[in-house]
């Protein structure tokens, strides 16, 4: 008998659990009404990242970006003056494509929802896009950088992040730039890694660099040890590796064990304070994009870091954070803007508003300008190029592709 | 000649730590012939136990200079012989911990249900899995959390390093540590009996619960130093680390012949030299095929050996 | 004489199927006593739920005056109640010495165990030409004797034999039950469970007939083998 006791103690535990993940996240707000007594109106924001499986740690972070921007929006005297509230509901997509697809039909049954800060993973973000795109409901992608996801002819769907088909031509641009002609190319197999690392192949290619040869490996793998010393056997000027911190990370660290010297170069999903944090001193001299000239010279970013520092009582703020961040703020801003003209955005008539006024969006994110092209992708086509120099990524020089 | 040498010493470090974790698959399958899915996350606490008595013991920032204890800390991380003293007690603080952890999951979520069919406990092994997952991810973080660059690395010929040599040799002395007690002590004759005749071994006056209880002790606590190990060797932790690993280790188990403790350690070994070969031999660009390798490998042992190679009465089983 | 072993109004049952209803039966001190009866009376599982290996539904079973009823099957070893199981159960995978060895498991006499090792060597001598081969390479006579001399290994006070002459050629059988007699002589108290029933009988003090679970029949070993019923149903006369 104390066995089944014991085991519905567990049970309930489990559940506990269960409604702590869920619960964690509420930003706060009114009621579910739209409007309330006191003649608030409440909106619903949507976040829909990896929270408890897949890429859990830049799912945690556009939640946490999504959250501050909310709570900012909330006390800031453009939402007061407007009478509007935000209210976040989040969902865990596990970086699954199936399990996205659920979530975005249990976000859009919410009719007070009126915009969806996510997914994260190109391969959750297309499926995803065309149940918000159905139902009116505005998507802004803070992370995925698959090309494919705006040309898909999807009204309503934007990103705040730069496609890898700029950003991996940067990479071999600014590689070719430095004299680094020999290159060895890999990725994790995933819809981006894979995706980042044919752009950067193609053009290093196109642009004079001889590719050694293509690897493919796996997110979850962490030993390289064979595999570093096939590369380092090959003496390449870089290595080029399509995939997140958490997986290049260790790569580098045993490519160095392995007596390398060749820098490793990645995209956005690489640069993140963790991944100099894991690889230490053998990550020194390794390379990364991203998207937007470097968040130090804006001084909106300044006080970004600052506050979100302060919020989640963190060391560091994670990439994606920012990206959610102007994310969120672009689908409120718009949001303010149609309340004003329209009275309600849940109507038909207010989403399409929404839709055209966040088309329409140009302001100064913590991440730079946010404006969207007619597809839906930002306009913010400066790619810049990181170092780490002294255990610490080190800005090295920015590459405007919208200006070419 | 040399990568020969290299890839070689890469997969005998991969296999030691493959080893290691196979021990605990196989001990579990010996004597409850069940497997133990939750394996592969004591791998992954002991990992964070591990991780937790580092920085402890190393990190000013941590507990130790708190208590006043600076001194013992400058100690152990000033000189070779402090280093060496702190390892072992890293090693043997983490295993004891994490032992205790599988002790205390066999009580609540395996044994209730030893007499249950033979799904139930598997069913409540992965529960007991995606429990401790979520646990680590909830309570600690999500991240990967870098484990201290505390370990002297010096960097030999043929890609050999002081940690790999560290790594390899500990693996091996705590193989042959568990072989000479399954085969010599007393407790280990009564793990043997166990898991030849389960009744019988009651009838002769050993306590099953002990011996499986012993039996649940000693798979965390050899996958918890392969967790400190991994964390040394990758440079980080993450709560689902132990997916990879897990499934490897569990093949290496079956490649042996599962039940059987040689087997474990012969399939370990093999497996991370297939893998290192594979990857190191393969034509350019085909490296992701190396898991593809390693389970023709061991599709082709189980067809001529079913039992794995040294599967059923060929060896002592556990 | 005192009896050793006193079982009162036990029941056990696999699930639904109740396999021992309500028996009770004793043996004294320095006996031979045999339960016999068809395939499935409930024998074994007697035998099972008095050294632990099935915890009784109901009743009591005392043993030397304590209730040993529900406890777990190494307790009631520790107790010297020892069984020697149906179809031998050696470890196949253990050498013949280890097997000895498993048999004195809760012993710390390092000595007296030797000295055992010798005795049931003695007993069967068989066995110390094999001491270091595995049991699974023995013959079935042999396995037996081994499964005998494990049990005597833990120096019983009541000695507990499931069906020792089961499979076996009748020159082993019958050295079987010599050294049974032998161990008798030697003070040891024997419960016997078999399915040859005129052998059982032939060298037991009194005897026990089961029926679906329950005791039928009981007297001396003579008067059972001259009962007109006993003979009709298990001795084939």
């Amino acid at each position: 008998m104390k066995f089944k006791t014991l085991a519905i103690v567990l049970f309930v535990a489990f559940l506990a659990i269960a409604l702590v993940g869920c619960n964690g996240g509420d930003a706060g707000g009114g009621d579910d009404g739209t409007t309330t007594a006191t003649g608030v109106t409440t909106y619903t924001i949507g976040v829909a990242a990896p929270i408890t499986q897949g890429s859990v740690a830049q799912g945690m972070d556009i939640k946490r970006g999504a959250q501050l921007a909310i709570e900012t929006m909330n006390e800031s005297e453009e939402a007061k003056a407007a009478g509007v509230q935000f209210k976040m509901v989040e969902g865990d997509d596990m970086s699954d494509d199936k399990t996205a697809v659920t979530v975005a039909n249990t976000l859009i049954s919410d009719r007070n929802l009126i915009g969806v800060v996510g997914h994260y993973n190109s391969r959750c973000s297309i499926p995803a896009s065309a149940v918000y795109s159905e139902a009116n409901v505005v998507m802004i992608s803070p992370g995925s950088t698959n090309p494919d996801l705006t040309l898909q002819g999807l009204s309503g769907v934007f990103r705040t992040c730069a496609t890898d088909d700029l950003q991996g031509p940067a990479g071999a641009l600014f590689a070719l730039d430095m004299g680094l002609k020999k290159a060895i190319v890999i990725d994790d197999s995933d819809t981006y890694g894979e995706g980042i690392a044919d752009f950067f192949y193609e053009a290093f290619e196109d642009n004079g660099g001889t590719v050694l040869f293509r690897e493919k490996t796996q997110v979850a793998e962490r030993d390289f040890t064979a595999l570093a010393t096939k590369i380092t056997a090959e003496n390449p000027d870089i290595v080029f590796f399509g995939g997140g911190f958490e997986t290049i990370a260790p790569f580098s660290k045993q490519m160095h064990d392995a007596g390398s010297s060749a820098p490793i170069m990645g995209g956005d999903a690489m640069a993140e304070q963790d991944y100099i944090d894991i690889g230490g001193s053998s990550v020194e001299g390794d390379y990364v994009t991203n998207v937007g000239a470097p968040v130090e010279g804006l001084p909106a970013a300044q006080d970004f870091v600052a506050a979100y520092k302060a919020r989640f009582n963190l060391d560091s703020v994670g990439n994606f954070a920012s990206y959610a961040y102007d994310a969120a703020f672009a689908i409120m801003k718009a949001a303010l803007i149609v309340h004003e003209e329209t009275g309600d955005v849940t109507t038909p008539a207010g989403r399409d508003a929404l839709i055209a006024e966040v088309e329409k969006s140009n302001f100064e994110g913590v991440t730079g300008t946010i404006s969207f092209n007619e597809n839906g992708d930002t306009n913010n086509k400066v790619i810049s190029l990181y170092k780490v120099v002294d255990q610490a990524w080190e800005f090295v020089e920015s590459m405007d592709l919208g200006a070419k | 000649m040399g990568i020969l040498i290299q890839q070689i010493v890469n997969g005998v470090t991969l296999g030691g730590m493959y080893a290691l974790i196979a021990l605990g698959y196989t001990l579990v399958y010996g004597i409850l012939l069940m497997i133990n899915f939750a394996h592969a996350e004591m791998f992954m606490v002991g990992a964070y136990i591990g991780l937790f008595t580092l920085k402890f013991l190393s990190d000013p920032a941590w507990g130790m200079a708190r208590l006043g204890l600076g001194p013992v800390q400058e100690f152990f991380t000033g000189s070779v012989l402090g280093l060496i003293i702190m390892f072992i007690i890293v090693f043997i603080v983490t295993g004891a911990l994490t032992g205790l952890l599988g002790v205390l999951i066999e009580r609540v979520a395996y044994r209730p249900l030893r007499n249950a069919p033979r799904l139930a406990p598997l069913i409540s092994a992965i529960g007991v899995s995606i429990f401790l997952q979520n646990a680590v991810l909830l309570w600690i973080d999500s991240k990967p959390i870098p484990f201290p660059d505390i370990f002297p690395i010096v960097t030999l010929p043929y890609g050999l390093n002081s940690l790999k040599i560290f790594i390899v040799v500990t693996s091996i002395v705590l193989l042959l540590g568990l072989d000479t007690l399954v085969s010599r002590t007393k407790i280990g004759k009564a793990m043997r009996a166990t898991s030849q005749d389960r009744g019988a071994a009651q009838l002769m006056g050993i306590n099953i619960n002990s011996v499986i209880a012993a039996t649940f002790f000693i798979g965390p606590a050899l996958g918890a130093v392969a967790g400190i190990f991994y964390g040394m060797y990758y440079g980080a932790v993450i709560f689902n680390m132990g997916f990879f690993p897990g499934i490897k280790a569990f093949t290496a188990a079956v490649l042996g012949g599962i039940g059987n403790l040689r087997g474990a350690m012969l399939g370990g070994f093999m497996l991370g030299m297939i893998e290192a070969l594979a990857v190191g031999f393969l034509p350019a660009g085909y490296s992701g095929y190396k898991d593809v390798v390693a389970f023709l490998v061991l599709i082709i042992v189980l067809i001529f050996r079913p039992g794995g190679l040294l599967g059923e009465s060929v060896v002592e089983k556990v | 004489m005192e009896k050793m072993l006193n079982v009162e109004h036990l029941s056990t049952s696999y699930g639904k199927i109740h396999a021992v209803r309500d028996i009770s039966f004793y043996v004294n001190e320095g006996e031979i006593v045999t339960l016999i009866g068809a395939n499935g009376a409930g024998k074994s599982t007697t035998l099972k739920t008095i050294s632990g290996l099935i915890k009784p539904k109901a009743g009591k079973i005392f043993f030397k005056g304590e209730n040993i009823a529900g406890l777990p099957g190494h307790e009631v070893t520790a107790k010297h109640i020892i069984q020697v199981p149906e179809g031998r159960r050696i470890f196949d995978r253990m050498t013949v010495m280890e097997n000895l060895e498993m048999g004195a498991y809760l012993r710390k006499d390092s000595e007296g165990i030797k000295s055992d090792i010798n005795w049931v060597f003695e007993l069967f001598p068989r066995l110390s030409e094999r001491a270091s081969q595995k049991g699974g390479t023995l013959s079935g006579g042999e396995q037996q004797m081994l499964a005998m001399a494990r049990g005597l290994m833990g120096k019983p006070e009541l000695l507990m034999l499931d069906e020792p002459s089961m499979g076996l050629a009748p020159v082993v059988v019958e050295t079987i039950f010599t050294v049974i007699q032998k161990l008798q002589r030697e003070g040891i108290t024997i419960l016997l469970v078999e399915q040859n029933a005129s052998l059982a009988l032939s060298i037991a003090n009194r005897g026990y007939v089961m029926e679906t679970g329950k005791i039928s029949l009981t007297g001396t070993g003579r008067e059972l083998l001259a009962n007109e019923e006993v003979q009709k149903a298990y001795l084939g006369h």
